[in-house]
Formats: structure tokens, C-alpha cells, sequence
């Protein structure tokens, strides 16, 4: 006669045979999560990357002023050194490049966080479709990609923005916003598109999959509970590290006068301003410098990090 | 019977008539790949040209225009043909003629000669960046190889990693500042122009940085992995030195993946000559282009962004070939495929 062993009975068995060394089993993210706290480089990313999201979100707080405050009163048509009402100084209009930078971030960010999302929602699907159902859809999605990958980095963009600049000069500034949003959308979703691709094409030929197929679960079903969870993290990984990608060519565009239009503060557009006074304020061409240099490599080592915390075959 | 051999003959030959019977077809196959790329790509350029919201013709003529003048500048302008004539009458034209169509602004000057004049300076400008990137990238690359694991080896990929994230629009105005104008009486650097071979420093600097340090980087994990082949230890039990296996051995073996590296990164030194050329007022196409769209002059920034993508495809053609030329490997894969 088989009696079932109770709960405790069956942990105890457990425990003897279970070696002692092996620690008890994690969850992928939450063996991730504690691969970045060891790492001292991930967490001062973080903590970076942290600080500039509570600047992005409540720079109506934080900032002093306005981003498009001028203070007229106190300032002529020159950049002014800091003073004890304006922290960090103010531009050549008067503006206080504090709370420009704060507002910086949120525009800096907003873009990233559109575009990032932009390049998810078209380059996630499409290359499901190409790597899971292959065929035709394959085929012709992969010479698309392939003439969007022999278009150099942001020369698409800078070609993009350019035309839709060139017919639309009366319109108002926030249309700068979505030309960009356009722009490095269109650019930016190949690269996701391929690693979807690459992915699914491989994880439908896994045992899994097959089985699935096999007990008739419908496609949909399929790529929704099998697949897309498989191919979660490397869809993070890829994210984070085009996130520093796109901060940066944003700030490049709107350096060159093609992104951010004012009155919005852009750190690119802030760098190109303070060109003509680099000689006489410094530091209005060194502080944006320094916020964008800071903010695109905590993107690059934390996606680094990121990417080596995930890597199934570095779990303990 | 003889009469079939010659053909095996051929492929049980010596290895070198092997090697050879390959190269013509591994080439030819390459430059058929890249004609539909191109294609594509011109495709692309010029619909993309057509999104604009205002046409060539209202720019050009303002909104106040009678509707004569409107159908006879588009006659002039081809614009009243076809969508698809239209785009096969500018590939045509630059292909047979070297036409890349009129500035509007600049008084209808031809964009080739815009190109002529312009595009020296930035083919001298991402060559010259490109030479300085290979120069440091490759001996900081060897050398942080050599001495894996010393001071020199973490120093440098502390440069590097710190190299790899700092955008030109950053590096550029700080060296300025600091080099040009903090310094001035030390180096003696101007600012911006293209007048002598000294203008020509800070800009082959910012554009280069970036492409040594990735370069320094491939190197190094590129020359590590050869140093742990087999073949270079057998190398040194015979009695080759270090030195001698290194040079003789590994260096050209490690060379190879980072020649894939130089061809994908020749496209962002080009455009990123637009960025530094702007930065320091170097008369070449990117500075010109980023002017021409203030003026909405974009038939300008069309010929130029189609002449650069058409460029980044054939070096990557070029790299693609010359790989197949040193690392027989590539050839043969390709042939058994």
C-alpha cells in the first residue's frame, strides 16, 4: 500500500539529498538582480541613471525656474557667471542653465523613452513574424532591414529631418519633438527586428516548442507563453544599450540644429549655444558637456552590465 | 574518358590554382549582392526626399505663385512625370552624367560641383581619421595584448572605455577649449578651417577618438585569442622567440577580424564628419549640407546623403572582398554553399 509522504517528510528526504553547498534555486531576474548589486560599476550607473529619472519627472519641482524663464532684468544679451540666484549661471538669454539642464533630462529622456518605444512596437512583431512563421514575410523583412543597415548610423536620420524640416519652417516648435520621434523610430527598429528574428527563428526549432506545437496550442498561444517570455531578456538587453544610442543622437541632431527646437533645452542644443562664449564662460559649454558624456556612459556600462548579469551561461 | 579530367584535374591541383579558381566568382558574387542594396538604398533616398511637406517648386517660388508659374517650374523640374520615371531620371542622371540635380539656393548651382569642391575635404578628413584611429587603436590594441593583465594593459582600456562614450559634439568643443584656447600659446592650434595641414589636428583627433578606442579594443581580444592557438605555441617550442612568433604569426591572423571592424566604422567616421566638420567650420559636404538645411535647400542634402550611403556600401563591398582575399576560409564557404 503507497502512502504519500507528508510535506515534512518530503523535505526532510529532500534535505539529505540536496548537497549542502548548492545555494537554493533563484529566478532568473532575481539571480540578475543580485549579479548587478556585486557589481560596483552597475551600481553607481544606477544610481546615476536613478537621479536623472527623478530629475526627468519632477523637474517642475526641482528646477528653480522655468525652462523658458529669462531673466531680463538681471541680465544682458551675454551669458552670466553663477550667483546666488542662479546656481549654475544663465545663458546668453537669460535662461538659468540649472534648471535648462533638469529640463534636459526629461526632454533627453521623453525622446529616448518615445523612440525606444517606437522600435519595440515595430521591431518586436515584425521580427516575431519573420523568425516564427519564416517564408515570404522573412524574406522581404530582411532585405528591408538589410538597405536600412547600409545606411550609416544617423545619416538616415539627419536626411529624415532635414526634408521634413525643409517644408515645415512655420510650424510651431513641439513638431520638432515628433520629427525626431519619427525619425529615429524609422532608424532604430531594424536592430530589434533582427535580434527578434534571430531569436524566435532558433527557440522554434527547441524541444518545447515542438511539444507545444505538437498538443495543438494555437500560434498566438505559442508566441505569447513560449516564445516572447524566452526572448524577454535579450529584448532588455538590446533596449538599454540602444538607449544610450539614442540619447546621444538626439543630442547630435539638435547639436546640429535639427533636433530639439527652442524654447525646449536640449543638452546638444545647449553644447552648440554656448559655442560662440566657450572662450569667455566655460562653464556653459562644460556643464551640458559633462551631463551628456556622464549620462551616455552610465547607459553604455549599465547595458554592459546588464547583458553580463542576464547571460544564462554566467548564472551561479 | 580524358577529355572529362581536366576539370578534376583542376580541383585536385595545387592548392594556390585552387585558391585562384575561387577568388574571380567569390568577387563577382559580392558586387552582384551589393547592386540591389543600392538600388534600394537610391530608392529610398528619393522618397524620402518626397515626404517633404512643401515641394521644390513652393519653396522655391513662395506661396504667392500663379499656377503658370507653378506648371512650368515643375515641367523644368520633371516633377509633372511619373513618380517612378521621375526616380529612374535621377539615378540616370547621376549614373550617365554625374548630375545630382540643382541647388535652390546658390543660384542654381549644379550639386556636382558642390561635390567636387566639397568632397576632398571630407574624403581627407575620414581617411586622415581613420589612419590616426588605426595608428593608436592597433599598437594600444597589440600592446595591451603583448602585456595582458600589467598597468599599460588596464590604463589603456580605461582610456578606451572612457573613449567609446564620448560624443564628438562633446569631445570636440572641449578640446577646443582646452587645447586651442587654454593652450594657445603652447600648441598653436586654430580653431576652425581647413588652410594648412595644422587645421587639420583637433578635427582628425575628435573624429578618430572614438574609432581608435573600439580598434584598441577588437585588437586586444582579437590578439589574445590568437596568442592562445596552438599554432603559436608550436610556433615558440621550435624555438621562434616571442617577438618572432607574435610578428610573424598572430599579428596578421588577429588582423582579420578587426579589418570587418574598420569597414563598418569608415560609415560613422563619414557621418561623423558631418558632425565635426560643423563643429569646426571644415568646408566638406557634411558642413555643407547641415547649411543647406537651414536654407531648405534639400536636393543639397539628397545628393550628398545618397553619395555617402553609396560610398559606406562600397567600402563595406571593398572590406567584404579584401577579407575573402587574405582568409581563403571566407572563399571556400562560400563556394561549398
Amino acid at each position: 500500500m503507497t502512502e504519500v509522504p507528508l510535506p515534512e517528510v518530503r523535505e526532510a528526504a529532500g534535505a539529505a539529498f540536496r548537497p549542502a553547498e548548492l545555494p537554493p534555486p533563484v529566478s532568473p531576474g532575481a539571480d540578475a538582480w543580485r549579479r548587478l548589486r556585486r557589481n560596483p560599476v552597475a551600481v553607481a550607473c544606477m544610481l546615476y541613471i536613478g537621479l536623472l529619472l527623478l530629475a526627468a519627472l519632477f523637474a517642475n519641482f526641482l528646477a528653480p525656474y522655468r525652462y523658458d524663464f529669462q531673466d531680463l532684468q538681471r541680465y544682458t544679451s551675454l551669458p552670466a557667471p553663477p550667483d546666488r540666484h542662479h546656481l549654475l549661471g544663465t545663458d546668453d538669454l537669460g535662461q538659468d542653465v540649472l534648471s535648462r539642464l533638469l529640463y534636459g533630462a526629461r526632454v533627453s529622456l521623453g525622446v529616448t523613452v518615445v523612440v525606444v518605444g517606437i522600435e519595440v512596437l515595430i521591431g518586436v512583431p515584425l521580427g516575431l513574424a519573420a523568425g516564427y512563421f519564416s517564408g515570404r514575410i522573412d524574406l522581404f523583412l530582411m532585405r528591408i532591414t538589410d538597405v536600412m543597415f547600409a545606411f550609416p548610423d544617423i545619416l538616415l536620420a539627419i536626411l529624415l529631418t532635414a526634408i521634413i524640416r525643409a517644408g515645415s519652417q512655420a510650424l510651431p516648435p513641439i513638431y520638432s519633438l515628433l520629427t525626431l520621434f519619427a525619425a529615429l523610430g524609422v532608424v532604430g527598429w531594424p536592430g530589434i527586428a533582427r535580434l527578434v528574428r534571430g531569436q524566435a527563428l532558433s527557440l522554434r526549432e527547441k524541444e518545447f516548442m515542438e511539444a507545444a506545437r505538437a498538443m495543438g496550442v494555437r500560434n498566438s498561444t505559442i508566441i505569447r507563453r513560449h516564445l516572447l517570455p524566452n526572448l524577454l531578456s535579450p529584448i532588455i538587453v538590446q533596449v538599454t544599450q540602444d538607449v544610450a544610442g539614442v540619447i546621444l543622437a538626439e543630442a547630435t541632431l539638435s547639436f546640429l540644429g535639427l533636433g530639439v527646437q527652442p524654447p525646449f533645452p536640449s543638452w546638444g542644443r545647449m553644447i552648440q549655444d554656448a559655442l560662440p562664449y566657450k572662450e569667455a564662460y566655460p562653464l556653459l559649454l562644460l556643464l551640458p558637456s559633462l551631463v551628456l558624456a556622464l549620462t551616455v556612459m552610465a547607459f553604455n556600462f549599465f547595458g554592459d552590465a546588464l547583458r553580463d548579469a542576464l547571460d544564462p551561461r554566467l548564472r551561479s | 574518358m580524358a577529355a572529362t579530367l581536366p576539370s578534376r584535374r583542376v580541383v585536385h591541383g595545387p592548392a594556390k590554382t585552387r585558391v585562384k579558381k575561387l577568388m574571380l566568382p567569390f568577387i563577382l558574387k559580392r558586387i552582384a549582392l551589393a547592386i540591389p542594396t543600392l538600388i534600394a538604398v537610391s530608392f529610398l533616398v528619393f522618397v524620402a526626399a518626397r515626404l517633404a511637406p512643401a515641394s521644390p517648386v513652393e519653396i522655391i517660388l513662395g506661396e504667392k505663385a500663379t499656377p503658370e508659374a507653378v506648371a512650368r517650374l515643375k515641367h523644368e523640374y520633371g516633377l509633372d512625370k511619373p513618380f517612378l520615371i521621375q526616380y529612374v531620371d535621377y539615378v540616370w542622371n547621376i549614373v550617365a552624367h554625374g548630375d545630382f540635380g540643382r541647388s535652390f539656393s546658390r543660384g542654381q548651382e549644379p550639386i556636382s560641383e558642390m561635390i567636387a569642391t566639397d568632397f576632398p575635404v571630407t574624403a581627407q578628413l575620414a581617411i586622415m581619421a581613420l589612419l590616426f584611429a588605426m595608428v593608436l587603436g592597433l599598437s594600444m590594441g597589440t600592446l595591451a595584448a603583448l602585456y595582458h593583465n600589467s598597468w599599460f594593459d588596464r590604463a589603456a582600456m580605461a582610456v578606451v572605455v572612457g573613449l567609446v562614450s564620448i560624443p564628438s559634439i562633446v569631445l570636440g568643443p572641449v578640446l577646443v577649449l582646452f587645447l586651442a584656447i587654454r593652450l594657445r600659446a603652447w600648441t598653436h592650434l586654430p580653431v576652425s578651417g581647413w588652410d594648412a595641414p595644422i587645421y587639420t589636428v583637433l578635427p582628425t583627433v575628435t573624429l578618430g577618438a572614438r574609432t581608435a578606442a573600439l580598434l584598441a579594443r577588437f585588437q586586444r581580444a582579437s590578439l589574445l585569442e590568437v596568442l592562445r592557438q596552438d599554432y603559436i605555441r608550436t610556433a615558440m617550442a621550435k624555438g621562434l622567440s616571442r617577438g618572432k612568433a607574435v610578428w610573424r604569426h598572430a599579428l596578421k591572423n588577429a588582423f582579420l577580424p578587426v579589418l570587418t571592424v574598420i569597414g563598418t566604422n569608415f560609415g560613422a567616421l563619414l557621418t561623423g564628419s558631418f558632425v565635426v566638420e560643423t563643429i569646426f567650420q571644415v568646408p566638406g559636404i557634411g558642413y555643407e549640407s547641415i547649411n543647406s538645411i537651414t536654407k531648405r535647400d534639400y536636393p543639397v542634402i539628397q545628393g550628398m546623403a545618397l553619395l555617402v550611403a553609396v560610398i559606406y556600401i562600397l567600402v563595406n563591398l571593398g572590406v567584404d572582398i579584401l577579407y575573402g582575399v587574405v582568409d581563403p576560409r571566407v572563399r571556400s564557404q562560400e563556394a561549398r554553399s
